[in-house]
């Protein structure tokens, strides 16, 4: 989903117009998404399992729903034999044919197993299995008469079954199973219609849910979607940036390469002021007048110092162009090096080195070298009003990030002006106290830049200065 | 001009070449015994003839002391010159001091691979050219003798 946008970022998406204003102050952070993910798994699982759950009811409410109408079924199928077995009796009571005993003989071999049936169907209803006891009962009854009639028209004619029939209880046996066959009908109805509301709740549960998930999933679907735009915007946008930091980082150099051929190309013709003053001054030394004697020589020495000043834009830009060789020094070694290299401009002085242990240090020696050469050199030169000169080199803060102190007690600075120190060209003493072309600290600062250390300085007027620098994060 | 030169001086700009010439007078080589090339192909020329292939006569051999050589030329480069006259076998001894304004390493090891004797860098101040040059004349002109040619 692009670059990764840290969670506190806030402020990088939310309040700032991106050009889509409906959704301008929402918060689209990761945290948000998160949760929103989250929340939606979560009730996507819950409708899930329930609607799984629902189904399920629903499922065993259609089997219990057909098991009742098995049950009603059932009830008729009994009800309809016993009618057979009556209307075979009586058909054989009245006429003595032995065909209408087959409708009895039926019944009588089948009612015992279907009774037996509609129990196993009701056998959880205690109340249908204890009707069912009185309607086997009275089925027995019923039986018993049934073979009496029977057997008096065998015996005795249509007459005799006849008064049978009439004196016989059958009517009201008949009429009572009736009677249980309702009740038993009417309970299975009351269940029926238990079951189908049972049904017809869980359904409407269901449905919604679906309609809650289905919202839930446009939500959750036009979020996303929000962010993802969002997230391209800010891709878009860190791309665009990252063209620019390349763009200008192509500039930088072309700069630098600029900088560098135009100090190049100023020296030529520097060399030749300087040559034809040189030339003249040797040509007219006794013919020019007293006024403009030492004008030649002025030229020359501003010749001379533009010279340097060209110089140092040269180093200032190779410096800048160089690639930092890091290596892990030995910062006594190099300080050493400085020092050597500084001798001609030490000897006749009065100084006094203080030099302290120095540790080893992950950097590039050849560069920190000019670091101690300029400050070393700057330490030197700004203490030449002073007898003896005191200059001391220490490292502190070693377990942390050692820093270098380079501290003298020379003519110091007020920290008024402390932020223009490293300026190109910047100086804070006059060219006839201190000569200088103020480059140094320039350059110094552009090495520690390079190395992402830090370069900072306390100083006070006549009691001297001190730097401290860096050289970077240590592994 | 003369036929046999102690030096023969390379360079274009024609304010340098003024100063060159100064400076060596000063440190005692007359402006008579100078020979100056504009460019590349005159320097090669008086070595090597119109035509380019010519060896190089005994006699101007003989007579030359010193080749300053400006690094950067028009047309044919510095070093093409240099790496020509190092490569014939009348001309490889002859000691040439490279001129240049700039410093950069590169150019530096580049010539001194090549072969030359030394380096000079034009710096700003002429006074410093002046001293450069006068010792450098000196030395070669007037101290350092030619080797001859039968004892190699």
């Amino acid at each position: 989903m692009g670059e990764e946008v840290p969670d506190d970022c806030t402020d990088m998406i939310s309040t700032k117009d991106h050009g889509n204003g409906d959704m301008g102050m929402k918060l689209y952070t990761k945290r948000g998404i998160r949760s929103a993910t989250i929340l939606g798994a979560l009730f996507l699982v819950t409708v899930g399992v329930l609607s799984i759950r629902s189904s399920i009811i629903v499922y065993n409410n259609s089997q219990w729903v057909s098991h009742t109408n098995e049950v009603l079924a059932q009830i008729y199928k009994i009800d309809l034999l016993s009618s057979e077995f009556a209307r075979g009796v009586r058909g054989y009571a009245l006429t003595g044919e032995s065909i209408f005993l087959l409708p009895y003989e039926d019944a009588v071999k089948n009612l015992p197993i279907e009774i037996n049936k509609l129990k196993e169907l009701t056998i959880d209803n205690p109340n249908q299995q204890k009707r069912i006891e009185q309607l086997e009962a009275l089925l027995k009854q019923f039986e018993e008469q049934e073979s009496q009639i029977i057997t008096a028209r065998k015996n005795s004619g249509t007459e005799a079954a006849k008064s049978r029939i009439i004196s016989g209880s059958s009517e009201n046996l008949f009429n009572t199973e009736q009677q249980i066959f309702n009740d038993m009908v009417k309970d299975e109805d009351v269940l029926l219609k238990q079951r189908d509301d049972t049904l017809k709740r869980n359904v409407t549960l269901m449905q919604i849910f679906f309609v809650c998930s289905g919202l839930f999933g446009v939500f959750f679907l036009v979020y996303s979607s929000q962010t993802i735009q969002q997230e391209m915007m800010l891709a878009t946008k860190n791309q665009e940036l990252t063209q620019t930091v390349e763009h200008i980082q192509v500039v930088n150099k072309e700069l630098e390469a600029f900088t560098y051929s135009v100090a190049h190309d100023l020296r030529a013709p520097l060399r030749h002021i300087d040559g034809f003053t040189r030339m003249l001054e040797e040509e007219c030394r006794n013919t020019l007048p007293e006024s403009v004697r030492e004008l030649p020589k002025q030229i020359c020495e501003r010749v001379s110092y533009m010279g340097q000043l060209i110089e140092a834009i040269l180093t200032l830009s190779k410096i800048g162009q160089s690639e930092i060789k890091p290596q892990v020094s030995n910062l006594k070694t190099i300080l050493d090096a400085a020092q050597e290299e500084l001798k001609k401009e030490s000897t006749g002085r009065n100084i006094e080195w203080r030099i302290a242990e120095m540790p080893f240090v992950e950097c590039d020696p050849w560069l920190v070298q000019i670091v101690f050469n300029n400050l070393l050199s700057n330490a030197i030169k700004y203490t030449n009003k002073k007898d003896p000169a005191v200059i001391e080199v220490d490292c502190l803060n070693l377990e942390k990030e050692p820093t270098i102190r380079i501290r003298d007690n020379g003519v110091g600075f007020s920290m008024k002006y402390a932020d223009k120190l490293f300026g190109v060209f910047q100086r804070l003493h006059r060219q006839e106290d201190f000569e200088g072309t103020g480059i140094g600290l320039a350059i110094v600062h552009r090495i520690i830049e390079k190395h992402h250390g830090r370069i900072w300085c306390e100083s006070e007027v006549n009691k001297g200065t001190s730097f401290f620098f860096t050289l970077g994060p240590q592994k | 001009m003369q036929t046999n030169p102690k030096v023969i001086l390379i360079e274009d700009d024609p304010n340098d070449l003024l100063m060159t010439m100064r400076a060596m007078e000063k440190a005692g080589v007359a402006s008579t015994d100078v020979l100056v090339a504009r460019d590349g192909d005159e320097a090669l020329r008086v070595f090597f003839g119109e035509d380019g292939k010519s060896e190089p006569s005994a006699s101007l051999c003989d007579t030359l002391r010193l080749i300053l050589l400006d690094l950067k030329l028009p047309k044919i480069s510095g070093m093409d010159v240099l790496k020509q006259i190092k490569s014939n076998e009348r001309t490889r001894l002859i000691p040439i001091t490279m001129l240049t304004s700039s410093n950069e390493e590169q150019d530096v090891i580049s010539c001194y691979k090549l072969g030359v004797n030394s380096y000079i860098q034009k710096p700003v101040t002429f006074e410093k050219f002046e001293n450069t040059v006068k010792e450098l004349g000196v030395y070669w002109v007037y101290v350092n003798q030619p080797v001859p040619r039968n004892t190699l």
